[in-house]
C-alpha cells in the first residue's frame, strides 16, 4: 500500500493479490482496439480533451464539412448515439477495461483521428507498469505529458486503475496525465501507439524467465525490438533496468545488436532525471533496494536508420 | 493443449495448393505430402527427382511458390523441410531443416533469397545460392537465418514485393506487418514501415499488386470475412469489400449463432495488370471476382462465378493470359498413415473487356487436355470428397487460427473467487 494515503481512499494491494507472472505468449481474451485511430483517449485523460459534448458537436461539425470527402461514415460501424450514452453513462475517465475498448472500437476512425486532430498524444509508456510507482512518480514531474502504463495481469492494471482514480479525486487537478491499459504489450503494442509516437518507453523490472526455452518471453528481444523502434520517436529513450545480472546483461545484448538503438552516454544518463527514478520509483526497485541488490540498467536512444536515405 | 473442439488433431487436414511459373512454363499441385508437377510447354508430367527416397516430404505441405523469373521452386510445410528445387531439372537441390513446421514461403525480388516463415511467427532469410558457386564470404550461407520475427503469432502469408523495398508479414493477430527489405539479410530486418490494421479476425492470405504503380497496392482476406485494400508504403486501408454482405451467404447462420459466424477468406489472388482480384470464400462454391480500380484504389464486386457444384477452391492463380487456374480439395492423414488425397483442377478464362465475362476454359485449349487433369488430380477426384475435405482443411484453418471466443458472463464466472471481486459485491 502507498504510505501516507487515507486508507479508505486508496486502493489496498492485499484486495487486488495476483500471481507474479503471466504467460504473454498465451492468447489474450480481453479486447484490443483495431488501430491507435480507434483508441478515445479523452476516456483516458479527460482533462486534456474536450468534454465529450463538446467533442460530439464538433464531430458533427466535421461530418458536414468534410461530407464531399471519401472518407466513408458507416452507419453500422458507428453509431454516435452509442458513443455518447457510453461517455455518460459510465465513468468517463477510466471505465472498466472489458467493454470499453470493445465499445470504442466500433467507432468510426476517420472521426475520431478528426477529433483527435492536433490534440495531446501519449509519449510516455510504462511496459509492464506494476502497481505503477512510475507513473505516479512521473506524472508531477512532466505535468503536460500524457503517459499511459500497459500492465498484462488482470488485477494489478485494476489496482493501478483504482490507485489513479483514488490519486485524482485527492489531490484534484493532479494526476491527470496518468493512465493504465490492460493489455499484452508484446503482441498489440502497434494498436495502441502511431509510428514514432512515444518519447520514452520504460521496461522496468521485466520477468526474467530464466529458462533458456522461455526466452521468448521476455520482453526484450531483438525482434520485438523492431517493434519499439517502430512506435518509438527517433530521439525517444528506451529505458531498462532490472536486478538479474543475466537478464541484465541479455537485455543490453539485444539493444546492442539493434541498428535503431545506440546507447546514451553515462555523463547523459546522469543529467536525465528520470533515471534516477528507475531504482527507486516502482516497488520492485524499493524492493530490491531494501534488500540491498544489484541492479543492471542500460538506457538506449533511438536513432535514424542509416539507409534512410536510400 | 486444451480438447480440439471435435476436430482429432491426429487427422490433420491440408488444403491443396497450386502454383503457376510466373512464364507459364509449368503448374505445380500439391496435395497432402504429393507434388504434381505438369509441364505445359511440353506438354507432359514432369518427375520431381528427390534425391533419395529418404528426402521426401513426409508430412502435408503448406506452402509453395516460384521465384520471380521461374528458376526456382520452393515447397515447405509440417514436416519442417524446406525444399528448393532448380525447375530446368525438377531436382531437389537443396533442403533446409526448420525448427518449426513452415507456414510461408518467398523470394526476394531478385531471387537471391529464399525467406520461409514458422509457426512461431519467425521469419528466416536464406541465400539460394548453392554451395560452391563462387561465394565471396566466408559465411555458411546455407545457415538460415533470423530475419524478423512477429511475437508468437503464426505468420500466414509472406510475401516481397517486386520493387525489392519491402517484405509484408500477415499473420493470425490480425495484422500485417510491413518491413523495409534489409541491403543485407543476413543482418535481419530490424525497420518496420508500417502495420496495415483493420481486420477484426485473423489474415489469411495476402497478394501484393505489383502492376509499377508509384504507390504499392496490397490486398488482403481474413477470417473476418473481408477483403482489404492497402497502401504498402504509408500502411493505409484504402477499401474493405465485406464479402458476406455480397454473397449473402445465408443458411440462417447470422441470426441463430450468437457468435457470428464468418465467412473466412480462403485465398485471393491477383491478375498480372492488377485489374481483377479473385476470392475464395470458405463453403462458397466458386469464385468472387473484385474489380480493383487502380485510379480511385477501390473494390468492387463483379461476379460471383459457380464453376460446379461443391467446387469450393482452396488455391488459385492468374496466368499471364489472364486464365485462372483453381484447385480444390485436401487431403487428410488417416489412422493407417496413408493419406486420403483429393484435388479438383479447373482453369477459367476471362474476356479482357471493361467488364469481364469469365468462362471455363474448354478441355481442348489446355495444353495437354486430359492428361493434364490426369496427373495434377491424381486417381482420385471424387466431387463430394473433395468439397468435404476443402471444408474440414477450412475449419482446421479456423480453429488454428482464430482465438477462442469466452462470453462475458464465462470470463465473470472464472473470476467469482477473486478477492478484488468480492471485496466489490460487498461495497
Amino acid at each position: 500500500m502507498a504510505p501516507g494515503e487515507k486508507k479508505s481512499q486508496q486502493p489496498r494491494k492485499r484486495f487486488y493479490r495476483a500471481r507474479a507472472h503471466s504467460n504473454p505468449l498465451s492468447d489474450s481474451h480481453f479486447p484490443v482496439p483495431i488501430s491507435p485511430a480507434h483508441i478515445d483517449w479523452s476516456l483516458h485523460f479527460p482533462a486534456f480533451f474536450k468534454s465529450p459534448l463538446e467533442a460530439e458537436s464538433e464531430k458533427i461539425d466535421l461530418m458536414h464539412k468534410e461530407s464531399t470527402s471519401d472518407l466513408e461514415v458507416n452507419d453500422k460501424e458507428f453509431s454516435r448515439d452509442c458513443c455518447s450514452e457510453e461517455c455518460v453513462s459510465k465513468d468517463p475517465s477510466l471505465n472498466h477495461e472489458a467493454d470499453f475498448m470493445e465499445n470504442v472500437s466500433v467507432k468510426n476512425p476517420s472521426e475520431v483521428a478528426n477529433v483527435q486532430r492536433g490534440q495531446p498524444k501519449v509519449s510516455f509508456a510504462d511496459i509492464g507498469c506494476g502497481f505503477g510507482g512510475l507513473l505516479v512518480k512521473l506524472s508531477p514531474m512532466f505535468p503536460d505529458t500524457l503517459m499511459v502504463g500497459m500492465e498484462l495481469r488482470d488485477k494489478v492494471s485494476e489496482y493501478v486503475k483504482d490507485r489513479i482514480m483514488a490519486l485524482r479525486k485527492e489531490n484534484p487537478g493532479q494526476y491527470q496525465n496518468i493512465s493504465i491499459i490492460r493489455t499484452n504489450a508484446m503482441k498489440y503494442l502497434q494498436n495502441y501507439f502511431q509510428k514514432g509516437q512515444l518519447q520514452k518507453m520504460f521496461f522496468l523490472f521485466p520477468d526474467p524467465h530464466f529458462k533458456e526455452r522461455n526466452h521468448r518471453r521476455r520482453v526484450i528481444s531483438v525482434a520485438l525490438l523492431a517493434e519499439y523502434a517502430h512506435v518509438m520517436a527517433v530521439g525517444g529513450i528506451l529505458y531498462t533496468i532490472t536486478d538479474v545480472q543475466d537478464l541484465g546483461e541479455w537485455m543490453k545484448a539485444c539493444l546492442d545488436a539493434h541498428p535503431l538503438f545506440e546507447e546514451v552516454s553515462s555523463q547523459e544518463q546522469e543529467l536525465d532525471p528520470v533515471v534516477t527514478l528507475l531504482k527507486r520509483a516502482t516497488e520492485e526497485g524499493q524492493k530490491v533496494e531494501r534488500n540491498s541488490g544489484d541492479t543492471f540498467q542500460s538506457v538506449y536512444r533511438r536513432v535514424a536508420s542509416s539507409s534512410a536515405g536510400c | 493443449m486444451e480438447g480440439d473442439d471435435g476436430l482429432n488433431s491426429d487427422k490433420v487436414v491440408a488444403p491443396a495448393l497450386l502454383a503457376l511459373h510466373p512464364l507459364c512454363k509449368f503448374v505445380v499441385v500439391c496435395v497432402g505430402s504429393q507434388l504434381r508437377a505438369y509441364n505445359l510447354l511440353g506438354k507432359c508430367q514432369v518427375d520431381v527427382k528427390y534425391p533419395s527416397a529418404q528426402s521426401r516430404h513426409e508430412e502435408a505441405i503448406r506452402t509453395i511458390t516460384f521465384s520471380g523469373e521461374g528458376k526456382l521452386f520452393v515447397s515447405a510445410g509440417d514436416d519442417k523441410h524446406v525444399k528448393l528445387w532448380d525447375t530446368e531439372t525438377w531436382q531437389c537441390t537443396k533442403t533446409v531443416h526448420a525448427s518449426k513446421k513452415v507456414s510461408a514461403t518467398a523470394f526476394s525480388c531478385d531471387s537471391k533469397w529464399l525467406l520461409y516463415a514458422d509457426k512461431f511467427g519467425v521469419v528466416y532469410a536464406m541465400s539460394t545460392k548453392l554451395q560452391g558457386e563462387g561465394l565471396a564470404s566466408s559465411v555458411v550461407l546455407d545457415q538460415p537465418v533470423n530475419l524478423l520475427a512477429h511475437c508468437c503469432s503464426i505468420i500466414t502469408s509472406l510475401k516481397c514485393t517486386a520493387d525489392g523495398k519491402f517484405i509484408v508479414t500477415a499473420d493470425r493477430d490480425f495484422k500485417i506487418r510491413v518491413s523495409v527489405f534489409p541491403k543485407d539479410p543476413l543482418q535481419g530486418a530490424h525497420e518496420i514501415e508500417g502495420f496495415c490494421l483493420g481486420h477484426t479476425s485473423f489474415v489469411s492470405c495476402i497478394a501484393c499488386i505489383d502492376v509499377g504503380l508509384k504507390s504499392q497496392l496490397l490486398v488482403s482476406g481474413g477470417g473476418d470475412g473481408t477483403v482489404r485494400l492497402w497502401e504498402i508504403e504509408t500502411a493505409t486501408l484504402l477499401d474493405t469489400v465485406d464479402v458476406r454482405d455480397e454473397v449473402g451467404i445465408a443458411d440462417g447462420n447470422f441470426e441463430s449463432d450468437a457468435v457470428i459466424q464468418a465467412s473466412a477468406i480462403t485465398c485471393v489472388c491477383v491478375s498480372c495488370d492488377g485489374s481483377l482480384i479473385a476470392v475464395g470464400v470458405e463453403s462458397l462454391d466458386g469464385v468472387l471476382f473484385l474489380k480493383c480500380d487502380l485510379k480511385s484504389k477501390r473494390l468492387m464486386l463483379l461476379q460471383k462465378l459457380v464453376l460446379a457444384e461443391h467446387f469450393c477452391p482452396t488455391s488459385m492463380q492468374f496466368d499471364k493470359n489472364g486464365w485462372l487456374w483453381l484447385v480444390a480439395g485436401a487431403a487428410q492423414k488417416t489412422d493407417s498413415c496413408k493419406e486420403n488425397a483429393v484435388t479438383w483442377v479447373k482453369v477459367v478464362s476471362s474476356s479482357l473487356d471493361d467488364t469481364p465475362v469469365f468462362t471455363p476454359v474448354e478441355l481442348e485449349s489446355i495444353p495437354g487436355g486430359s492428361l493434364l487433369f490426369e496427373t495434377l488430380d491424381g486417381t482420385d477426384s471424387d466431387v463430394n470428397k473433395a468439397f468435404a475435405l476443402a471444408e474440414a482443411a477450412t475449419i482446421a484453418m479456423k480453429n488454428e487460427l482464430s482465438k477462442r471466443q469466452y462470453s462475458n458472463e464465462h470470463r465473470e464466472f472464472r473470476k467469482r473467487l477473486r478477492n478484488d471481486k468480492k471485496l466489490q459485491r460487498k461495497v
